[in-house]
């Protein structure tokens, strides 16, 4: 609770998250509603995910790092409601999710980053490419840094088992 | 390399969503109240979110002495909670056994002056009706949800009052919050869950539109 009444104080910290909102709402809103086919349902899935950006680091400016991180956790906060009202906890890696088809992999190793599973994308890009710590991503997709370490050694673990496959030297 | 890769994989998945330009959504009035207040909060000054916190550190002390905090039972019809400037709610209705067809209600009462608006909500099983005052349509206005056999679940940021009440000898919930005039009134009438959001309006009215639902 602390950090949630500091983290609302800081005025440039305010600009940056008003600035997304206006940008990105109607993207996460898309972004959710591709998993949860419910409009109340994706509303909510985006008010939660506010509601984490709310307590993180946020990008200096809009562009495609802010876009990704608006997106991300949008999905996120959908596909943990979408199991949640399902009450099928027990999916872990959310494979067969719908609208979460991912893009097709032509073997590089950014398609195959790409066509990971979500929690596994989600893990990877925010680290490598929104900068964030284990910390600072648990925050964001709702678990541990301990967690989001483990997700993250496993996700590089399934790259280079899928990039193996296709020959491709990791 | 894989700090190399990570962009245009970025960009490979965020492909997959539509484009800035296609992304139209009018959000509900629920949505707009919450993040309106979740934005409103962090425009506050720090000595204001200072007095904030020792203000809610004291409630919660108060609250956790007199040994207030309300446990969820397991019965409920309704209920709600605050936290953290939070209010979560949920709603539960009743199971009846048989598979009756959806039937939205309507308010057969509203305010003098208010008009109803063109409905929007087509969705299976949920029915939206929204009514606002022709002379301030954007600070006196209400809009009822039904939704049919299903709990409902949801939540929104703000300072509210919660009050155990009753709509038609049914419990319900009264939610408000005196800084925006915005209420919520939660109830479950035979397998159907009604929340009836407004602004601006007397209690009085609320009860008055939510025991005049009809057919």
């Amino acid at each position: 609770m602390l950090a949630y009444l500091q983290a609302i104080d800081n005025p440039e910290d305010r600009t940056r998250f008003e600035a997304m909102y206006s940008a990105y709402r109607g993207l996460m809103f898309h972004a959710a509603n591709r998993i949860l086919q419910n409009p109340q349902d994706a509303e909510d899935a985006v008010h939660l995910a506010f509601l984490s950006l709310a307590n993180c680091r946020l990008p200096a400016k809009l562009g495609p790092q802010a876009r990704h991180l608006a997106a991300v956790t949008a999905e996120r906060k959908a596909i943990d409601l979408y199991r949640a009202r399902k009450r099928r906890p027990e999916v872990e890696l959310e494979e067969n999710l719908p609208g979460c088809a991912p893009p097709p992999s032509d073997g590089t190793l950014a398609g195959a980053m790409a066509a990971l599973p979500p929690r596994y994308r989600e893990a990877l890009l925010l680290k490598y490419y929104n900068g964030y710590s284990a910390a600072e991503i648990g925050e964001l997709l709702g678990t541990t840094a301990a967690n989001v370490r483990q997700i993250l050694a496993r996700a590089k673990r399934k790259l280079a088992e899928e990039l193996a496959e296709r020959g491709e030297i990791v | 390399m894989l700090y190399a890769a990570a962009p245009e994989a970025a960009e490979r998945w965020l492909d997959t969503l539509p484009g800035r330009e296609d992304c139209g959504h009018n959000f509900s009035l629920t949505f707009e109240a919450s993040m309106s207040a979740l934005l409103r909060r962090r425009r506050k000054r720090r000595w204001k979110t200072l007095a904030l916190l020792a203000a809610v550190i004291a409630a919660l002390g108060a609250l956790l002495a007199s040994g207030a905090v309300a446990e969820r039972p397991d019965n409920y019809r309704v209920y709600a909670a605050q936290e953290d400037g939070l209010v979560s709610y949920s709603a539960r209705p009743k199971d009846t056994g048989v598979d009756l067809p959806f039937r939205p209600l309507i308010p057969g009462w509203a305010p003098e002056g208010f008009v109803r608006d063109p409905d929007k909500t087509k969705a299976t099983g949920h029915a939206v009706f929204s009514y606002h005052s022709q002379e301030d349509p954007d600070n006196l206005y209400f809009y009822i949800d039904q939704w049919h056999g299903e709990e409902q679940n949801g939540l929104f940021a703000g300072n509210f009052t919660l009050e155990d009440v009753e709509v038609d000898g049914e419990d319900a919930i009264l939610i408000y919050n005196p800084d925006t005039s915005l209420s919520r009134l939660l109830w479950t009438q035979g397998a159907d869950v009604f929340l009836l959001s407004a602004k601006g309006l007397e209690r009085e009215d609320l009860f008055q539109i939510a025991e005049n639902m009809k057919w």
